[in-house]
């Protein structure tokens, strides 16, 4: 976060930097890192309006928890303010019991309604003033809709009265319903006030209440393993040497090293038959790269290397938001299709696997309400399928040819998806250029160009050139520099015109930017007639609208025998 | 654009990914088969910018000193908060071994205290320690702790917030907390120290503590216990959502269920209290991450609570991250109205535990606190929605969006207001009612009030990375007059909660930011941003602050009371509230906070 940019207007290149650092950050929040986390709540004493003391630990609030949301409550009425959490970590809410020696009439609760009429039945906005004899401000408290973070807490106000006092009056301004005095309040209890009344009705608690107990929350462990239904299922990246994976297939990472996946893999093969009954084909794949093993099991086996181990931990963190990585044993269940519909991590049992291999032919909502462990509605359509999410994965982890030939696989298949057809075409041209040196060179001498360092962009463009003549981009960028910088110990204008004269000649004065280039270089000479003469030439081949209006501009500027400098040279 | 990026850094180059190791799979309980990572993954490669991005998040490898020498000596203090925490126990001898052989020692505590405050729960004194020598930091240590006269634990918190360094001496500012039991109760020590060190072959050495200041805080229990407890099992214990979701960590869901269904690592999920059966006793709903159901427990008059979600049909499987039970139609039950990620929806209370759809409306941004109020005194309730991340962007911009500038983001999701029009008609009214004035921020939280005492609800809305509004209403029309009052509280807003803190009459407000240790380690180096100005730089050491307290003042006018009232110090702060914990008639201060806490051992 130290490398934000310092305003919203920043080059390119600076908010790139800052926009890998977010992503960045972000992936840190993906793979299980700790940020700002096991720390205690905070709860500080109001020391009678001349500031506060941390009380944090002695209160007893200062659970280590990623809390959320805080409401109070008086939940066990008994005339002090409990307190409800949710939480990021488990256990996800707490109830925290107030146990502070509650004194008789040192307290006081109001439960305001509106009429529904002029004001609304929860009359929220409503504000009571309570006034104590001999105070000169009363105690404030407002109905709040929802407030803090997250919550909305009890709608009874709740009043600490502190020692020895008695109301003098208590006054509630509704909403824009005006300001009435209530009567019949007495410290040490519950009381409900209606709008239009000026009788407060005391309120009675339930009597009998469950005995609350205070016990430390017990936290279930972590399970490493885990079923993974994919809600909209997708193809794994292709793996050359395992050929097609159509299902209904199990695809099953296993090592030698580890105990229960060799008692997993013994389990389905005493129950072979069955899985053969029901059509769910079994391909074992030995991580440790060993072609013997795996022959003592009745299933179809192969050994495999790195590659496709990374290939299918990656797949398996571009379906869960939490990054861990792959163990083994781990299977995926492939339906006809060849996408994977459910990941195993660990392991799992044969009437598990019969049960889900039978679900495959659901529909897509019936699926994904089979896919959850509990059951509840859906306001969201059946999710489409992230290809993006595995090409991202793949990207990341330095295989943009992998990522690149994963998308054109879910292209062929579906050809329509825009975004999967634009990130295909930002890969293929990166790859292109990443094959080509010059282009590599070029990309260099831009960014330095970018990051405004223009003298040693031009160094490198003209060692782009050198090295690699054929990368005409180079000679255009560094002449539009050359030409039209605004620092004119950098402009060589001359140059700038024999680039462009080049240009020109290679495109045989077919290539209207190169034109309008040369233009600009010969006006930095001032040659405006020439220039003109250039810049006419490019707008006869122009019919592109946004270019005809720049080179216009540039055009006006010939004619009144002026040079175009500005910032051309940054375009792309 | 972000896509743009990624492939911007691709082509640098790779490079071996050694310095992050793959992470084991956690496994806390040896009764659960231990699985391993599949082989091949032990050094899987990452793309080389993405590497330098990651380095330069982690600023002790940004070539700032102060983090690699507050490592270090955050290692040292976390030993000696250790050592005094079991010095009860196993004695004081081990002390000696994080100090100099230059070290002297003088008392901890101070012997003189003074009442500043004294009430029927809690007493608080101050005092500064004498200056008198002591033999050596064992009885130091036990000088300090000899308070506590009454068995039970110490709990022992050492924070480091600011370090300097001199050529082989650091200076570290160290928030101190220990706290025990005592003959009277429970008793807590609030101190600052000023730290020095002697750094030899990259080990520190203490050579001296000077007490900053010094607070002694007793809470009066004849039973020694604290003032909250944990009883949540006798309320939700026998629910099975409790025993089978509540008690699951986020992560724990986030590692088995697609990320499709809508999950993320920050996990904002907030509840409402509100009686939805009319029987006079408040029930609760609760948010959960997509893939699980959210709750409806209604409390049984024995004050323990029963799950009516599936007969209510409220079990939105969506993420959702807030609710709020109010009447919306005015019909007498109350409603639901719950903010799922884009939308907002509202269901109708039938009567008989159950809940209709009424309305479903899209947001346009990620939505988080909703808050309702009669903004034009028609006498029903208008909705408005804190919208977060712009929708466009959600996808790739991930849980934590993706502000520019960071300080002072204004590419932030809009805000709505939606006007009751009746017959769950609503109507958005955002910029009708002058509500898209300063809407482009990452808002968190809200909360209406009539600060002005005009009549009507003005709103105060709180934004993560950068500036907060307050709305002022006349009469139905909203100006944002924050910038005016100067409280615009320039930070990582996320919580927003009023009362009148000093019973003057005057409504105060109180908002929830990041206090970041390592950001006021880090922006007090001279190395911080040196292109900044001075006030930009004041902007940042006012971003890593804390939580802020703004005092009302006579003709609507705020001061900042944050520092000399001494609530800044909240860490990583989410829902903050006032409340009057001990019915003394002044209204306390919660602080709900911690970011995200995980197994692994280097904290951000």
């Amino acid at each position: 976060m130290s490398q934000s940019p310092l305003s919203a207007d920043v080059s390119p290149s600076e908010t790139i930097r800052y926009q890998q650092g977010w992503r960045a950050l972000n992936r840190l929040l993906h793979e299980d890192r700790s940020f700002s986390g096991n720390e205690r709540n905070c709860a500080f004493l109001n020391r009678a309006g001349k500031g506060f003391t941390d009380i944090s630990a002695i209160s007893g609030f200062d659970f280590p928890d990623d809390a959320r949301a805080v409401v109070a409550t008086d939940w066990d009425f008994d005339g002090d303010l409990d307190l409800w959490l949710t939480c990021r970590t488990a256990p996800r809410v707490r109830f925290l019991e107030n146990r502070s020696p509650v004194i008789p009439g040192k307290w006081l609760a109001l439960r305001l309604e509106g009429d529904g009429a002029r004001v609304s039945r929860d009359a929220i906005g409503a504000r009571v003033e309570l006034w104590l004899e001999g105070q000169t401000a009363p105690l404030l408290r407002t109905v709040h809709g929802g407030d803090a973070f997250l919550s909305q807490g009890s709608a009874w106000l709740h009043f600490g009265l502190g020692e020895k006092v008695e109301i003098a009056r208590v006054v509630v301004r509704w909403p824009g319903g005006g300001i009435e005095e209530i009567t019949g309040i007495e410290p040490g209890g519950f009381y409900l006030v209606a709008f239009g009344k000026t009788a407060a009705v005391p309120w009675n608690p339930p009597s009998q209440q469950k005995k609350l107990v205070a016990a430390a929350q017990l936290p279930l462990p972590d399970e490493p393993s885990a079923r993974v239904v994919l809600p909209a299922r997708l193809p794994l990246p292709k793996f050359d040497s395992l050929g097609e994976l159509k299902g209904p297939m199990l695809l099953n990472l296993w090592s030698e090293k580890c105990l229960s996946c060799v008692e997993e893999l013994s389990r389905w093969a005493e129950d072979h038959e069955r899985l053969k009954a029901s059509g769910l084909r079994i391909f074992t794949l030995n991580a440790d790269g060993d072609p013997q093993a795996g022959r003592d099991f009745p299933f179809q086996s192969a050994a495999v290397g790195p590659a496709v181990v990374r290939g299918l931990d990656l797949f398996q963190r571009a379906i869960l938001d939490r990054w861990t990585p792959l163990p083994v044993p781990s299977s995926f269940l492939i339906d006809r299709q060849g996408r994977v519909a459910v990941i195993y991590k660990g392991s799992v049992g044969v009437d598990r696997l019969l049960q889900d291999a039978k679900l495959l032919g659901l529909d897509p909502q019936a699926w994904r309400r089979a896919a959850l462990a509990f059951p509840g509605r859906f306001i969201s359509p059946v999710p489409e399928p992230q290809p993006l999410n595995v090409s991202s994965q793949l990207v990341d982890a330095a295989q943009p040819e992998a990522a690149l030939r994963y998308l054109e696989g879910v292209a062929a298949r579906n050809p329509v998806d825009a975004r999967v057809n634009d990130v295909i075409g930002v890969l293929r041209n990166e790859l292109a250029r990443l094959s080509d040196p010059g282009k590599v060179l070029l990309g260099k001498a831009d960014a330095l160009r970018d990051a405004g360092n223009v003298r040693d962009a031009i160094k490198a463009y003209q060692e782009t050139l050198r090295r690699f003549p054929k990368t005409i981009s180079a000679a255009e960028h560094l002449a539009w520099i050359l030409a039209t910088h605004p620092d004119p110990s950098v402009r060589r204008p001359a140059e700038a015109q024999a680039l462009a004269n080049r240009l020109v000649h290679i495109s045989r004065k077919k290539n209207p930017a190169y034109l309008d280039l040369l233009a600009a270089a010969q006006a930095s000479l001032g040659e405006y007639s020439l220039a003109v003469r250039s810049a006419q030439a490019a707008l006869e081949l122009l019919d592109d609208q946004p270019e005809v209006k720049k080179v216009n501009q540039r055009l006006d500027l010939y004619l009144e025998g002026k040079a175009y400098v500005g910032e051309a040279w940054r375009e792309e | 654009m972000v896509l743009l990026c990624l492939f911007a850094w691709l082509f640098a180059g790779c490079s071996p990914r050694g310095k992050h190791p793959v992470n084991e799979v956690p496994s806390p309980d040896k009764t659960v088969i231990e699985m391993i990572p599949a082989p091949g993954l032990e050094d899987a490669p990452v793309i080389a910018p993405l590497a330098d991005a990651w380095s330069r998040i982690d600023p002790k490898e940004d070539g700032w000193d102060s983090e690699a020498l507050s490592e270090a000596v955050g290692g040292k203090l976390k030993k000696l908060a250790g050592m005094i925490k079991d010095s009860l126990v196993t004695g004081y001898s081990s002390l000696e071994e994080l100090v100099d052989a230059d070290y002297t020692a003088s008392p901890l505590r101070a012997q003189h205290l003074k009442t500043i405050h004294l009430g029927t729960t809690f007493a608080v004194y101050r005092g500064m320690p004498e200056d008198s020598p002591l033999d050596g930091i064992a009885e130091q240590v036990r000088h300090l702790v000899a308070v506590f006269n009454r068995p039970g634990p110490l709990h022992v918190a050492l924070k480091l917030y600011r370090i300097r360094s001199n050529t082989g001496f650091v200076s570290a500012q160290v928030l101190v907390q220990v706290s025990g039991m005592t003959d009277k109760g429970r008793r807590q020590m609030n101190s600052e120290w000023d730290t020095s060190w002697k750094v030899q072959h990259e080990e520190p050495r203490l050579v001296g503590i000077k007490v900053l200041s010094y607070e002694e805080v007793s809470y009066f229990s004849e039973r020694g216990e604290t003032l909250f407890v944990d009883s949540t099992a006798s309320v939700l214990g026998d629910t099975e959502a409790y025993k089978k979701q509540l008690l699951r960590s986020t992560d724990y869901w986030r590692s088995r269920t697609a990320r499709d269904f809508g999950l993320d690592v920050v996990a904002n999920h907030g509840l409402a209290v509100g009686d939805v059966n009319g029987d006079g006793l408040e029930d609760m709903y609760i948010c959960q991450q997509g893939g699980l159901p959210n709750r409806l427990f209604v409390r049984n008059p024995d004050g323990t609570m029963r799950d009516i979600t599936g007969k209510s049909a409220t079990g939105w499987l969506d993420y959702c991250a807030s609710a709020l039970i109010l009447d919306f139609d005015n019909d007498g039950d109350r409603d639901l109205a719950v903010s799922q990620d884009f939308k907002i929806l509202f269901m109708d209370n039938l009567g008989g535990e159950r809940f209709e759809l009424a309305l479903g409306q899209s947001t346009h941004a990620q939505t988080f606190s909703i808050c309702a109020a009669d903004f034009d005194l028609d006498g029903d309730l208008d909705l408005f929605l804190c919208g977060y991340n712009p929708a466009a962007n959600r996808a790739e911009s991930g849980a934590l969006g993706e502000p520019l500038p960071y300080h002072d983001a204004q590419n932030g999701g809009r805000n709505m207001l939606l006007r009751n029009d009746g017959n769950w008609d609503f109507v958005d009214v955002t910029g009708a009612v002058g509500l898209d004035q300063n809407n482009n921020r990452f808002s968190f939280a809200a909360s209406w009030e009539d600060y002005d005492n005009d009549g009507d609800p003005d709103l105060y809305v709180a934004n993560d990375y950068g500036r907060n509004n307050l709305y002022r209403n006349d009469g139905g029309r909203f100006t944002d007059v924050a910038a005016q009052l100067g409280i615009e509280d320039m930070s990582a807003g996320m919580s927003v909660s009023w009362a009148d803190f000093n019973r003057d009459g005057i409504l105060d407000l109180y908002i929830s930011n990041m206090f970041s240790a390592a950001g006021n380690r880090i922006t007090y180096q001279r190395q911080f941003k040196p292109d900044a100005g001075d006030e930009l730089l004041a902007g940042y050491r006012r971003h890593a602050r804390g939580n802020s307290l703004f005092e009302g003042k006579p003709g609507g006018k705020f001061s900042d009371v944050s520092l000399s009232a001494g609530v800044t110090m909240g860490r990583w702060a989410w829902g903050s509230r006032f409340a009057d914990l001990n019915n003394d008639g002044w209204q306390d201060l919660v602080v709900a906070n911690g970011f995200i806490t995980a197994p692994d051992t280097g904290d951000l």
